[in-house]
């Protein structure tokens, strides 16, 4: 089985936030030291063998396209070890972290470590993340696209055939602004109230300001090893019992997302477990809706149930499962390629009872989802770590 | 974002081509090798959109560049014979958007490149 | 005596060939079916006026909203007479020639007329003519419609006509001028009107300056006398001459003119009454639409005129003038009514016109 064979020994992730004063090798170097100082018996540079970078979008956003593995190496001192560059939309970090899993739990590998960076705020906007509407995709199909008007689709089709409602979005950004005031690594700390969200300016109706995640920096590293390994590092590993990735085409249904639904299907089984066994979960919440429309994709409640699901507080710190416990994207940011890396940096503390104020009590079983989702194809990783 | 891109699509951005999988029927607006639903490559028959369809979904989008009108408003819209297509509104204000309406296709600028225009079809409320 | 009944004889057959050679000639070329776009978007004379401290005659006119121009209209008007003559069989497949007359755009790329082809769903073996420089196109392409009909080659003939021009801020033309675009499908038997004659005058004359898409207006006062009056005058003394009618003959007479108050004065020139002057509302609620300005006001005179009426029609442009004799064989659909085309009106201030035409742009966040 996969959780006798790979164990995750240290994570971290840096603030996230608009970080203008470092580059992005700054933010590599310092999540590596971080993760490396989150070890509890230390490791040595030297032990890591492998190494995994996720980043998606060099190009639209740093003018950078040629972004290579060898970035890692050169940001860490790494000198010499085997890296690939992931990409792969949001999910980059997630399935960076799944890449290096299974070259673990394929034998071929004793230690690597896994990096998940994005520097997304070095533009104006227009000219980054909102400038997939006119520099991204086809030149006249993808024409006018953004993110949040792929989950504007969504919003208001999943209202048209379940009821759900714009106060149901809003008290997801309810629930994470909470817990996001509880990480100090969430680039926004305030609360925020249904009013709040409900009056913000548009963004793509009926998404407002307060539905979408910000725009952020960051940078997340993870560091793991085969099991037999993982007692020279800690007492306390982790392991991953289940992980899987699945693609897409099938995306004219806008109310939920295929790959999600196959890709956590396939990590349940692969962990011998269901959603009902999942205590903590970090889900890819870029968007209000989105986190709605995962209660159901993930099996933690039935179609179209997503609002009621939230209505309830069953996803709150204390509901059936906690989800987001860290603030989510939305407090974070969504910094690509390192949202997964940092999911999987939460689920690691939380497991081992580290993450102070907003601790899921007696967690012992977590699930990290990230979708990719554009045009009219989606990828989804999602894994399940346990104790 | 460049030319070569419309005249490789000629034929579904200006004569508003679908096709449509011999071996499932599933039908796609976009140019195709393979079906993406069933998988297999058994050819296509070509099916026009048609001009005409109603609002399956919609949403009113600010988060746009300058050079879009703002808000711009995406629709995709099912048409008469069962293609699901996306695309940008015309002349139609937020207030009058719903789903279920119906629609028109009609023949708008859609962008330019280096300050030439680029034509296609655009959306807009019927009646 | 044997002379004179033969030289009659010989009048009599060479009239009668002439008889049947015009026939020949003619074989009932006409109009078998028509379509019309104006935009939606309309700004008020006034709200242009008051940004120059003018005080305007009220009236408004159509603008190209920002993701319209002179080829997106073509292409409406044109699917729009496709639609119109579905019911008798004819589609573009039968066309053999287009005839497309439309205003300069920004940068043309030379796409135009395979746009219109490819969109509308012509043979890829009609001939395809770009005629689109002054505000005489629009005549051209109806006069090399009606030469293509003509020549037997072709048995129909679609002449598009639009445009999308504009006058700089500020100018005297500015609150005058419109948008709009029709597509007349020209053929050997009409089923609207036939086309029963048609007569050109050309001569020297300086009239408008164009620069892209903005037209610039030379002297008025000199253009609309020497220009505009002179040779309508002198194409309408053309067609009539030879024939035994006048202007008083024609019901309807519908006259290139830049804006109402000129149009009436032409109109009086050439011994028009009041009531027989066609174009003044397309002139007051659309604007000044250059070389589609006399098949406007065709189109939306179509739908109200009965079988055996005659329509004189004259266009001006840049030094030449065409008058038609347009004879209606039957009553246009009543869904083409003119009231169905400009229904929705949606107005605008004048930043926001300044914006759509392109004179006006938002100025892009330094990196």
């Amino acid at each position: 089985m996969l959780k006798d064979k790979v164990a995750v020994i240290g994570a971290a992730m840096i603030k996230f936030g608009r970080l203008f004063d470092k580059s992005y090798e700054d933010i590599i170097a310092e999540a590596y030291l971080k993760a490396m100082d989150s070890v509890d018996n230390g490791m040595e540079s030297k032990d890591i063998q492998a190494g995994w970078l996720g980043t998606a979008m060099g190009g639209l956003l740093m003018d950078r396209e040629l972004i290579t593995g060898a970035t890692l190496s050169y940001a860490t001192g790494l000198e010499g070890i085997p890296v690939t560059r992931c990409e792969n939309l949001c999910a980059s970090g997630s399935d960076s972290f799944r890449n290096a899993v299974l070259g673990i739990a394929s034998g071929f590998y004793d230690v690597a470590i896994v990096i998940g960076a994005e520097k997304m705020c070095d533009k104006p906007a227009e000219q980054g993340m909102l400038a997939e509407a006119n520099k991204e995709g086809h030149t006249i199909f993808n024409y006018g696209i953004t993110a949040p008007s792929i989950f504007g689709l969504i919003a208001n089709r999943h209202m048209h055939e379940f009821g759900t409602t714009k106060e149901q979005m809003a008290k997801v950004a309810v629930k994470n602004h909470e817990n996001g005031t509880k990480n100090p690594d969430a680039a926004l700390q305030f609360r925020v109230s249904v009013e709040q969200v409900l009056k913000s300016p548009f963004v793509s109706w009926p998404l407002g300001l307060m539905d979408c995640c910000p725009i952020t920096d960051g940078a997340a590293a993870i560091l793991l090893c085969k099991k037999e390994l993982a007692k020279k590092y800690t007492d306390r590993p982790v392991y991953v019992a289940g992980i899987a990735n699945a693609t897409s085409s099938k995306t004219e249904n806008l109310t939920e997302f295929a790959s999600t639904k196959l890709a956590s299907k396939r990590a349940y089984e692969m962990a011998n477990m269901g959603p009902e066994q999942i205590d903590v979960a970090e889900v890819h919440d870029c968007f209000t809706i989105a986190e709605l429309v995962e209660y159901e994709d993930l099996g933690f409640c039935e179609k179209g149930q997503g609002g009621r699901f939230i209505d309830e507080g069953r996803s709150g710190l204390e509901g059936d499962i906690a989800v987001n416990p860290s603030g989510g994207l939305l407090c974070k940011g969504h910094p690509l390629g390192a949202t997964g890396v940092a999911q999987i940096s939460e689920l690691f503390h939380q497991l081992r009872g580290q993450a102070d104020r907003r601790q899921r009590q007696g967690a012992r079983t977590g699930l990290q989802h990230n979708i990719g989702f554009m045009h009219d194809r989606s990828v989804t990783c999602v894994s399940v770590l346990t104790v | 974002m460049y030319r070569l891109d419309i005249w490789r699509d000629r034929e579904q951005i200006y004569s508003l081509e679908a096709l449509r999988c011999k071996e499932c029927s599933h039908v796609g607006y976009y140019r195709l090798r393979i079906c993406p639903h069933c998988g297999k490559a058994k050819g296509f028959d070509k099916v026009t959109v048609g001009r005409e369809g109603t609002i399956y979904d919609f949403t009113v989008n600010y988060s746009v560049p300058r050079e879009f009108e703002r808000p711009s408003i995406l629709a995709v819209v099912d048409t008469a014979n069962g293609t699901r297509v996306r695309g940008l509104m015309a002349d139609a204000r937020p207030e009058e958007m719903a789903i279920g309406k119906s629609v028109k296709f009609v023949f708008r600028k859609i962008r330019e490149i280096d300050d030439v225009p680029v034509y296609g079809f655009k959306m807009s409320l019927k009646g | 005596m044997k002379c004179f009944a033969i030289l009659l004889g010989q009048l009599f057959i060479k009239g009668i060939l002439r008889i049947g050679v015009d026939m020949l000639l003619k074989q009932n070329v006409g109009i078998v079916g028509y379509g019309a776009y104006v935009p939606k978007t309309r700004i008020k004379r006034q709200d242009i006026g008051s940004s120059w401290g003018l005080s305007l005659p009220p009236g408004e006119r159509a603008v190209c909203s920002y993701d319209e121009d002179s080829i997106t209209m073509a292409v409406e008007a044109s699917l729009d007479a496709f639609q119109a003559v579905d019911k008798y069989g004819i589609t573009p497949g039968n066309m053999g020639g287009i005839f497309s007359a439309c205003s300069p755009v920004k940068s043309m790329d030379g796409l135009l007329n395979v746009i219109l082809a490819k969109t509308i769903g012509t043979p890829s073996n009609a001939h395809l003519f770009d005629l689109g420089h002054s505000h005489n196109a629009g005549a051209s392409s109806w006069l090399a419609s009606i030469d293509a009909i003509n020549s037997s080659r072709v048995n129909y003939a679609l002449a598009v006509i639009s445009s999308g021009e504009t006058a700089a801020p500020g100018s005297e033309l500015e609150p005058y001028i419109g948008a709009g675009a029709t597509a007349f499908i020209i053929g050997k038997e009409s089923t609207l009107a036939t086309i029963e004659k048609t007569y050109s005058h050309a001569g020297f004359l300086i009239d408008y300056i164009t620069n892209g898409n903005v037209i610039r207006a030379y002297h008025q006062n000199f253009v609309e006398d020497q220009g505009y009056a002179a040779f309508v005058s002198e194409s309408v003394t053309g067609l009539l001459d030879g024939t035994n009618k006048s202007v008083a003959d024609f019901g309807h007479v519908i006259i290139q003119a830049p804006n109402e108050r000129v149009l009436g004065r032409i109109g009086k020139r050439i011994g028009c009454k009041e009531n027989q002057i066609s174009g003044q509302n397309i002139l007051q609620s659309i604007g000044y639409l250059g070389m589609d300005s006399v098949f406007m006001s065709l189109a939306r005179l179509l739908p109200s005129l009965s079988p055996e009426e005659d329509v004189l029609m004259v266009s001006y442009g840049s030094g030449v003038s065409t008058a038609f004799h347009l004879k209606i064989t039957s009553k246009a659909r009543e869904e083409q009514k003119w009231d169905n085309l400009v229904k929705d009106k949606k107005y605008i201030d004048y930043p926001t016109y300044l914006r759509y035409q392109g004179l006006i742009e938002k100025e892009k966040e330094l990196r």
